[in-house]
């Protein structure tokens, strides 16, 4: 076989053994084990790259950033900052029209820039945002879908483990890719915002059951001030985290140790942390954080492999030959993360097609990759929400008390919002100064 | 918090090794020792690099050898956690296939799960040997990271931590695989067994 075939049998073979269950890592280091034994020949080269993989591909200063962010969102987590921002954005928007999902959103939003996963938002938001939601009259359809749809802002607004996944199998820079993320997350939660409140004028029926009650008649004791002093720890927390590194004070490792520190202190000074549950989130921390690092691992290795049996490059080649434009190309790209990300999740989903494109797009020149890394990462994302493989549909379906909401209408309920993301995505496609212009 | 679903009911994955031993239970031990010394590492960087920035920013007087610490420290942290990442069920797998495989066929999927169990732990096996010669040579060779004289490390404690973490995965691994195996030979089916 040639090495064209190879590769190209290879990431069949990984995708299918990945939707057939076997573990992401193992399926990407025996593939490409034996894809690079069948190119060279020798079994001992395939031996060396693994080894090589394991021991250097995640020694680096940067690496750090993923226990520490992983470290600090849990923390937060855990002391309930989840819940007060929810209460105090509800206190401040519930005059709109459907005012408890925007306010899901904002809070949503906000709970993002201190963690990085979405699958700490969408259970958090499932637990205090759902229930409420449905007790003032809203669809279950509907309060679920806010909550699956607004939970993806978690992977997007940094500290982002989706943008940190890029920036380390992609070597771009981390600080850049959190910057760039800022805005089109900023962008993404508005476009929610109106996505909802024109949904509650145009379509009601889809969006509560009978006569929203406001929680005006709700006995609601919440004063502005206290709710601006629910919102300032999280403030707080944002402003050290992202301003630490926007303003070059701290790289985004140190940044993650300082978010770690000050989300430690804030969940002792609210008494929701004892050691055993300290115990827990640390104990929750290393596995997450051995999970993502043997991913990482795994990538390297196999677009190392790619990349020798010349599978990028001949690709690369094709593409010049048969003139497809720029637009063509990250057209056809989003399209296969969208397929791939209803089979499987959003970081495998990542490390086996960003390799094969990384080199497609550096083709062509003034093609910024950062800004390919926020269109990856929003591509990826959409895929949390469409069936049958859509993570936070599945957390939130596994959060849930009441049994008599299924996944199907996690799924349509969420639907809405895959089309508000897919709006965005192309917005920051054909505008990529929304991402990048704050660099 | 959960990268993947965990859902009890629907779990594909056995309690434990069907062949219990007392050997699985001290193996399980260790497991949860190294990872308990790898949580505590994960706080030690941590306060290590606050400490390092409260240095730099009140006294202008970062500490030495930080980075080369950091770098060094991530590899391990992972390494000593491994086994019990893989014990708990917490590496990365898609596993809708399997839930509703092991509902309309459940031997094929106990069969299907022992296959990939001991894939795992032949690519363990693998890495563990393709690593001995790497702590050979950190050994024999003194290797150190950083600049002499201001801040150095020996890089083979972290090269034997790797060879521990392959053989804890190799391990956790296979018991699994014999779990699901033997699961089939008892004529157990994969749900509720």
């Amino acid at each position: 076989m040639s090495g064209l075939e190879i590769g190209l049998v290879s990431v069949a073979s990984i995708i299918v053994l990945i939707y057939c269950g076997m573990h992401v890592a193992v399926a990407l280091n025996v593939v490409s084990f034996f894809g690079l034994w069948a190119f060279k020949g020798k079994i001992h080269l395939s031996v060396t790259l693994l080894s090589h993989a394991a021991a250097e591909s995640i020694s680096g200063y940067i690496f750090g950033v993923i226990p520490l962010f992983i470290l600090m969102g849990l923390l937060v987590s855990v002391s309930d900052i989840g819940r007060d921002t929810f209460q105090a954005a509800n206190h401040f928007l519930k005059k709109l029209s459907g005012g408890l999902g925007v306010a899901t959103v904002a809070a949503n939003a906000a709970f993002a820039a201190v963690t990085g996963i979405s699958i700490a938002s969408a259970a958090v938001f499932t637990k205090v945002a759902v229930p409420e939601m449905i007790r003032l009259g809203y669809q279950p359809k509907f309060a679920v879908g806010v909550v699956a749809g607004s939970s993806v802002l978690g992977m997007l607004i940094p500290p982002s483990l989706l943008l940190i996944v890029y920036a380390l199998i992609a070597e771009q820079s981390v600080g850049h890719m959190f910057i760039a993320g800022i805005v089109p997350g900023v962008f993404l939660a508005l476009a929610f915002c109106l996505a909802i409140i024109g949904m509650a004028r145009f379509l009601p029926s889809k969006v509560s059951t009978s006569v929203l009650k406001s929680m005006d008649d709700d006995g609601e004791t919440l004063t502005s001030t206290q709710a601006v002093i629910l919102l300032l720890p999280l403030v707080l927390l944002i402003t050290v985290v992202l301003g630490g590194i926007y303003s070059g004070l701290f790289t985004p490792t140190e940044s993650g140790a300082v978010g770690v520190v000050g989300a430690l202190v804030l969940a002792l000074m609210r008494r929701k942390l004892d050691f055993g549950k300290f115990w827990q989130v640390l104990l929750e921390t290393g596995h997450i954080t051995v999970s993502i690092s043997l991913l990482i691992i795994s990538a390297s290795v196999y677009s190392r492999m790619l990349s020798l049996t010349g599978l990028p490059g001949q690709l690369a080649d094709w593409v010049q030959h048969a003139g497809f434009g720029f637009f063509t190309l990250i057209t056809i790209y989003v399209l296969i993360i969208l397929v791939m990300g209803t089979l499987i999740d959003a970081i495998s989903t990542m490390l086996i097609i960003v390799p094969i494109f990384l080199p497609l797009v550096s083709g062509f020149v003034d093609v910024n990759l950062v800004w390919f890394g926020v269109i990856t990462v929003i591509a990826a994302e959409i895929g949390l929400l469409t069936p049958p493989m859509g993570l936070s549909a599945f957390v939130i379906k596994d959060t849930l008390d009441d049994r008599t909401i299924g996944l199907g209408d996690i799924f349509r309920g969420s639907f809405p919002f895959v089309l508000v993301m897919i709006g965005v995505l192309i917005l920051i496609i054909a505008f990529p100064q929304i991402s990048i212009g704050v660099l | 918090m959960n990268l993947k679903p965990t859902n009890s009911e629907t779990s594909v994955i056995p309690d434990g090794p069907a062949t219990g031993s007392f050997g699985a239970a001290i193996f399980g031990r260790v497991l949860a020792l190294l990872n308990g010394v790898g949580s505590i590492w994960i706080l030690s960087i941590t306060l290590l690099i606050f400490a390092d920035i409260l240095s730099r920013l009140v006294i202008s007087k970062p500490i030495a050898g930080v980075a080369e610490m950091v770098s060094l420290s991530i590899v391990g942290i992972v390494f000593l956690q491994l086994g019990h990442t893989i014990k708990s069920d917490r590496l990365t797998r898609a596993d809708l296939f399997l839930k509703k495989l092991s509902r309309s066929a459940p031997r094929s999927a106990n069969f299907l799960n022992g296959f990939y169990y001991s894939v795992g732990a032949l690519f363990f096996l693998t890495l563990l040997y393709g690593s001995f010669p790497k702590f050979i040579d950190s050994w024999s060779a003194d290797e150190h990271v950083g600049v002499y004289g201001i801040f150095v490390a020996p890089v083979w404690p972290i090269r034997v931590i790797v060879l521990v973490g392959c053989l804890s995965a190799a391990l956790q691994f296979a018991i699994y695989a014999a779990g699901y195996f033997s699961r089939n030979n008892q004529g157990l089916s994969g749900d509720g067994a």
